[in-house]
């Protein structure tokens, strides 16, 4: 192995942010959220989709409509696009639900729904199918450094999806609670905790590119970060989530030599729901 | 970015499987037409004391002391950290990466990618059935992947990636693409899982598994007329990722290139495959089309069928799409007749299997394969291996949420 420093002189890992949406819903919100209609201009998800969904699919899904709203590219084919979910220990209450059933009652307690809805690949392969998308769709972390595997990933999946796929996009979207919910031994909820979802709408761009004033995300070294808010790996989304809403420039560490660094765009907060932010590009 | 001549090669490989703890005893099995499926006890409350599995008989303990932490207590350890850590150490170990004579730099430039699909079902599970009530809190704790790339002190960055069956494809596709970009220097892959008796009840409540109970060895047969569905099983492969101007540099010796990789969504049902075979056929066509080849090029398919009515007939479609005319005489085999489905260990196990097909110019063959459904017309290699030249491999994987992906595989040069 080489001996230099640790990202290379010539190191480039660059996309543009086209959209940026935040969500956050209570557990006991979520439940009515899932009934509602999930559709943006030309793009709807089936009636009823989501009804075996995790909170965690629910959440992302709304925070896409959101961020389709504001997509800079109106009307966007957006068949070829990848879908990258980083969830943070999704599917805890159906997990507990289905434990409990499989002691008292035997496997046919088990929901069949368990392993494709509340897995780590299901809010992105919900996303995929219900979107329409036919780029990869993978998910990410499932634990606490969630977030900075996913930005890690949506920025290292760019340069492939742009060879392959070069007008495609990716979807990366977040999640996570800002408590995990607390269960009773009988699988009751007792608490009502605060579920966030944050979609970034990125372009792989090529590295020429780099316009530091852009809304963009990018990977590198600690000692080239701009920002004077830095978050360590295991950073919660609910940091990030904060600082996007304050359109701060944030970095994000992935190593302990690198970083990833979000410019987010110029925005003017545009409030939908109280629970519902989106932000929308300054006119020109 | 990596200079264009520069290729990424595999230079060091690890296992725990239903088959074998080596490249050779996996190879052996391979060779010989081997299962490892049998009824096998896999934990309480199945109401079931057995069922027909491939389950990870041991693990190879001849750890390497340089590689690995000698704080880690593999007795103390789940088998989901045992089949992460054990092969991941093994494949530092075969690419001749000791960490402990690593510098800091160096150690830095080693990442991590793991394909693990439901890490926290698996932990919580294993803690319920142990009397503990993690699931009621979900305490918040690093991932396997970190805790892994601490134990194995690597640090450069880390993550795990879900694409259900298709997962440690992902993450050798993945680890291909931080080589590519010069992230890291060198990169563990790969993936893992265990079997567990909500898994398992999930999937047979899904109707996904076989139920032919009766001869645990006949049960999986991919491509066969009489499939009823798939074995679970489980373990971990994972290999050592580098450039080849860097593996080369230190002399290393190189299993195989990793010269493609295609991957795309279906897009069409969270959990059956898409009859239309465009989506997975484009998976396969972009892993050409990476790693600059033709159809005509590859000497042998590593098919994904699990042997699942549907899933299995889909693919054969996708295959003889991508590859047109070609694929009536590329040899097409699926080695989970042998090895269990290894769900997110499946695609690596997979990888390994065209590694063995070229180091020792042979096709696995599916076994079982007693009468060819119509449906899956391809050319198949029932019942014994046979011996051909291959140089070039394609693996494929396909996942719930409509994961597809190929990888192509070929000899070093």
């Amino acid at each position: 192995m080489n001996h230099s420093p640790s990202l290379p002189a010539d190191f480039s890992a660059l996309c543009q942010i086209d959209s940026c949406a935040t969500v956050c819903a209570h557990l006991s919100e979520v439940q009515a959220l899932a009934r509602e209609k999930h559709a943006y201009g030309s793009h709807s998800l089936p009636t009823r989709f989501l009804r075996h969904a995790d909170e965690q699919t629910v959440i992302g899904v709304r925070s896409i409509l959101k961020a389709m709203a504001t997509d800079t590219l109106e009307n966007s084919d957006i068949s070829n696009d990848a879908v990258i979910a980083a969830t943070c220990l999704a599917g805890q209450p159906a997990a507990a639900r289905t434990m409990i059933g499989l002691r008292d009652k035997g496997p046919v307690a088990v929901t069949p729904h368990i392993v494709p809805q509340c897995s780590l690949h299901s809010v992105a392969s919900a996303a995929s199918v219900g979107f329409g998308m036919h780029g990869p769709n993978f998910g990410v972390g499932g634990g606490i450094h969630a977030v900075s595997e996913g930005l890690l990933l949506a920025v290292t999946l760019a340069p492939m999806l742009a060879i392959t796929s070069p007008s495609a996009r990716i979807w990366l979207i977040c999640t996570g609670w800002d408590q995990q919910p607390s269960l009773e031994p009988n699988g009751e909820v007792n608490n009502d905790p605060l579920c966030r979802g944050l979609t970034l709408l990125l372009k792989p761009t090529p590295s020429h590119s780099f316009d530091n004033a852009r809304p963009q995300i990018r990977i590198i070294s600690q000692q080239d970060s701009y920002s004077r808010g830095h978050y360590p790996a295991d950073t919660p989304l609910k940091e990030l989530y904060e600082r996007l809403e304050n359109r701060t420039r944030t970095t994000v560490a992935i190593t302990n030599s690198c970083v990833i660094e979000i410019t987010p765009p110029k925005l003017s907060p545009k409030v939908h729901k109280s629970n519902e932010t989106v932000f929308q590009k300054e006119a020109p | 970015m990596v200079s264009k001549s520069s290729q990424i090669v595999i230079t060091g490989i690890g296992a725990t499987t239903p088959l074998g703890n080596s490249f050779n005893a996996i190879g052996d099995a391979l060779q010989a037409g081997r299962s490892g499926i049998d009824w096998c006890d896999i934990g309480t409350f199945s109401r079931q004391q057995e069922h027909v599995v491939a389950q990870v008989q041991s693990v190879n303990l001849t750890m390497e002391k340089a590689v690995i932490s000698p704080s880690w207590r593999i007795d103390k350890s789940s088998r989901l950290e045992q089949f992460a850590i054990v092969p991941a150490a093994h494949a530092l170990a075969d690419a001749g990466i000791q960490t402990s004579s690593c510098t800091f730099e160096q150690k830095n430039r080693i990442g991590f990618i793991a394909g693990i699909g439901a890490e926290q079902l698996k932990d919580w599970e294993r803690d319920f059935l142990d009397g503990g009530h993690d699931v009621f809190y979900a305490n918040r704790q690093p991932s396997l992947v970190h805790r892994a790339a601490q134990i194995l002190d690597i640090h450069g960055p880390a993550a795990t990636v879900a694409a259900a069956c298709a997962s440690s494809g992902y993450a050798i596709a993945l680890g291909k693409t931080w080589l590519e970009t010069g992230l890291v220097d060198a990169c563990v892959v790969g993936g893992c899982d265990v079997l567990s008796p909500t898994a398992l009840a999930a999937f047979h409540n899904l109707r996904a598994l076989s139920r032919r109970d009766d001869n645990p060895k006949k049960a999986s047969r991919p491509f066969d007329q009489d499939r009823d569905g798939f074995v679970m099983g489980e373990g971990g492969v994972f290999f050592v990722l580098e450039r080849s101007d860097s593996a080369l540099s230190r002399q290393s010796k190189i299993h195989g290139v990793l010269a493609g990789v295609g991957m795309s969504s279906d897009a069409t049902h969270m959990v059956t495959p898409c009859s239309d075979p465009v989506q997975a056929s484009r998976a396969i066509t972009e892993a050409l089309a990476d790693a600059r080849l033709s159809p005509a090029d590859v000497d042998y398919i590593n098919a994904h069928a699990a042997s699942t009515p549907v899933g299995d007939a889909a693919e054969a479609g996708a295959i003889r799409d991508a590859f047109g005319a070609a694929a009536m005489k590329i040899p097409t085999s699926s080695t989970k007749s042998m090895s269990g489905h290894l769900i997110s260990g499946a695609a690596a196990f997979e990888a390994l299997a065209c590694l063995v097909a070229i180091q020792r110019n042979i096709i696995p063959p599916t076994i079982n394969l007693d009468t060819p459904d119509e449906d899956c017309l391809l050319r198949h290699v029932p019942h014994h291996s046979i011996s051909l030249p291959v140089r070039v491999t394609a693996s494929n994987s396909f996942g719930f949420g409509g994961s597809n992906l190929c990888l192509i595989l070929k000899e070093a040069a």
